[in-house]
């Protein structure tokens, strides 16, 4: 079986503090994987870790059977050539917490803007898919508004079109909505499943457990920087085997 | 590599800087003065062109004019070369002298002991007083009037070496203001702020004509002084030359008339 | 009036000297500012300690001193430059290091996630600066930067410590001559026209660039 991601005992420390203490993934093509934990569980350094936001110290990533980063003899990550992991990257696409939609940018230029530059394609081939893509997130009305006078909800679904358009196999998601409003991620969860259904590869970090029983393929629990429980939905959410993962479970259950 | 040329540009600048302080200190080169300026067929002269009437912008042509303007020209008619004017600033004349920026210094320019130090000089061609001006109806009326005084006067002029001389006033005046210009000394004294000012006869005596029955002026006086021109010290040839022709522009009345032409009369020396 | 229409040639051309090196130092600063300000940010150490040492010089001392050593100082080391050239020098190199400071101030208030948003959808380094921070950048400094472009009308005046005749050292040598005030104030008025030409085209300018929060 040809994994399109794959993570092997990913390392990472901040100064002194071990963030990632070997953290291993595998993810097939149209597979959506959920990441759950408490906040400093080492989950979003994973993610960031996985298209090089985070530099990590030890531990092997290849993308879509190609090596992005693996050990040296020493046991240290050495990372491919600047120019290779420029183009691996881009096969994965980033939604952050905080949408970092480009603020002096209408809507429609955020989403032009990386396909024209980066894929170099024309103007008006650029206006075409981004028009399409946001109609696809529900904001064509919105397209030559600017990011500020959009709401959060909004803001986000523009930056998963923004993602689209530069066409990932894989799309990453750092807390989509815990920036949000409650009333406002519905909306974001609800463009999140329809990629979902289309046999996207989703690899999302969250605290929605709805939303990832629901979705997900592989749930898996995150804590103290290693893997805890991993499996599918029901495994890991309904029936939890570790103690720490019930803990967790009951903590966000109860906060609801 | 940059760091490095910055460092050497800031060890230079302090080298200019210090080179500025000791200015005019290379008297062991051989003296090209006079071979200099004939072969550029110019001299610079340097001056405050706020400093009438000696030189000073004419009004309306913006031309620089003045008693001294006047003499420079005759002076590089005879010498048979041209003269410039480059205005100056009074504090920065001696580097701008020593910087070759300029040639001369020709400007009103009190002989003192201490600036012999610092320009070589021509013979002085004008005698002139520092005088005490006053605002019309003043009390003061003599120098011992102006004990607890305060008394204006340009900074950086021959006034102050003057009064200074006469250490009895000096001592005994309140405050001395130093301003920027004379002129500013006699606006101050007109608005009442100050209770007399140190001028040099020539210049009060524009200034008052310019103001008729605002100011008055004690009869005592703070010394005679003389007005030269200032060269750089190594500049000991070009200094001979200009020094022959001022004394022939005495000699031949060519002098008095232009202080005729200035002042009404001839204080020319 | 007459007088007026007397000193006026002279005050014009003051002026145009005034103008002269207000826009030489406007359009060679304001980019060398970016320059500096990217070379004080950047993790090659020996340049970032260079430009902090260029800063500290520039603004730690005195303009006017600066106008000194660029025009006598250099002279001394047979550097004789004109005294318009030493004067544009003089304010190109001071007003580089003040606005790269506002520059960099303003590089540095971009949030790290814009460069992480571009970075994710493959900007390079350079499309990532030029087509994402700066543009944010620009908007953010338009209202120090109009500061220092005021700031700039009125520090041409200290040019006439070098011999330089521009607006208010004509504007003295009448006053001098005439022993009247009239001078600085037709003088007051055209820094005022200048300074308010300025201020109004920088209010254009950030109304232009208010179309985003």
């Amino acid at each position: 079986m040809m994994y399109i991601l794959q993570a092997i005992d990913v390392y990472k420390n901040f100064h002194r503090l071990e963030v990632l203490r070997g953290v291993s993934l595998q993810v097939k093509k149209g597979e959506v994987i959920a990441i759950i934990g408490p906040s400093g569980s080492g989950k979003s350094t994973f993610l960031r870790c996985l298209n090089r936001l985070e530099t990590m110290d030890s531990g092997l990533i290849e993308i879509a059977g190609e090596i992005m980063v693996q050990n040296d003899a020493e046991g240290k990550a050495v990372y491919s050539p600047e120019k290779d992991i420029a183009r691996l990257r881009r096969k994965m696409g980033m939604l952050f917490q905080d949408f970092n939609l480009f603020p002096h940018k209408s809507v429609l230029k955020n989403i032009m803007l990386a396909p024209m530059l980066v894929k170099d394609m024309k103007e008006a081939e650029a206006e075409q898919m981004a028009r399409i893509l946001l109609d696809k997130v529900g904001l064509s009305y919105k397209a030559d508004n600017y990011p500020f006078e959009l709401s959060g909800g909004q803001q986000q679904r523009v930056a998963i079109a923004r993602a689209l358009a530069m066409e990932p196999e894989i799309m990453c998601f750092d807390e989509p909505t815990s920036a949000l409003d409650p009333e406002l991620t519905g909306e974001v969860l609800r463009v999140m499943k329809d990629l979902a259904m289309e046999e996207r590869t989703m690899i999302v970090v969250t605290h929605e457990i709805g939303f990832a029983r629901e979705v997900a393929d592989k749930v898996i629990f995150m804590d103290e920087g290693i893997i805890v429980e991993e499996g599918n939905a029901e495994q890991v959410l309904i029936n939890p085997q570790q103690e720490r993962t019930k803990a967790f479970l009951s903590t966000v259950l109860m906060a609801r | 590599m940059k760091r490095k040329i910055a460092l050497i540009l800031v060890l230079c600048l302090s080298l200019g800087v210090f080179m500025v302080g000791c200015g005019g200190s290379d008297s062991d080169v051989e003296d090209n003065s006079w071979i200099d300026i004939q072969d550029k067929g110019y001299f610079v002269v340097g001056l405050d062109d706020a400093f009438p009437p000696m030189g000073f912008r004419e009004t309306g042509t913006n031309e620089i004019v003045g008693f001294d303007i006047d003499l420079a020209k005759e002076a590089a008619e005879r010498l048979g070369v041209e003269v410039k004017f480059q205005p100056v600033v009074w504090e920065s004349a001696i580097e701008e002298l020593n910087g070759h920026k300029v040639d001369v210094i020709w400007n009103g320019l009190t002989i003192t002991e201490s600036r012999k130090k610092q320009f070589a000089f021509t013979a002085p061609y004008i005698e002139d007083k520092q005088l005490i001006v006053v605002q019309n109806g003043s009390q003061i009326t003599n120098k011992a009037d102006l004990e607890g005084k305060t008394v204006g006067i340009q900074a950086g002029s021959s006034a102050i070496e003057a009064v200074q001389k006469d250490a009895e006033t000096y001592e005994s005046i309140g405050e001395m203001v130093e301003f920027g210009g004379n002129d500013e000394a006699l606006l101050d004294l007109a608005a009442g702020r100050l209770d007399a000012v140190v001028v040099d006869e020539v210049v009060g005596r524009y200034y008052m004509s310019k103001k008729p029955g605002e100011y008055d002026i004690l009869t005592e006086h703070f010394g005679l002084e003389e007005f030269g021109v200032g060269l750089r010290l190594t500049d000991q040839a070009f200094l001979a030359e200009l020094d022959k022709v001022l004394s022939e522009m005495k000699a031949d009345g060519a002098a008095a008339e232009i202080s005729n032409e200035w002042f009404g009369e001839d204080i020319t020396k | 009036m007459d007088y007026l229409l007397l000193i006026l040639p002279a005050m014009l051309k003051g002026t145009g000297i005034t103008l002269k090196l207000f826009s030489l130092t406007l359009v060679l600063a304001l980019p060398l500012g970016i320059i500096l300000a990217l070379a004080r940010l950047t993790k090659f150490k020996p340049l970032n300690i260079f430009m902090q040492f260029y800063v500290w010089i520039f603004r730690g001392t005195p303009l006017l001193l600066q106008l000194l050593f660029v025009y006598f100082g250099l002279s001394f080391i047979g550097i004789s430059l004109e005294r318009f050239t030493a004067a544009s020098l003089a304010f190109v190199l001071n007003y580089a290091a003040y606005l790269a400071e506002i520059y960099r101030a303003g590089i540095q208030s971009i949030d790290r996630g814009q460069y992480e948003a571009a970075n994710v959808l493959g900007l390079t380094k350079i499309q990532t600066m030029t087509k994402i921070v700066l543009p944010q950048v620009f908007k953010r400094v338009l209202p120090p930067i109009s500061n220092e472009v005021i700031n700039l009308v009125k520090d041409t005046a200290l040019v006439y410590v070098i011999g330089i005749s521009e607006l208010l050292r004509v504007a003295k040598t009448a006053a001098v001559a005439d022993f009247t005030f009239t001078p600085f104030i037709v003088a007051a008025v055209f820094y005022l026209i200048m300074t308010g030409v300025v201020q109004q085209f920088f209010k254009w300018l950030e109304a232009k660039y208010d179309f985003y929060e």
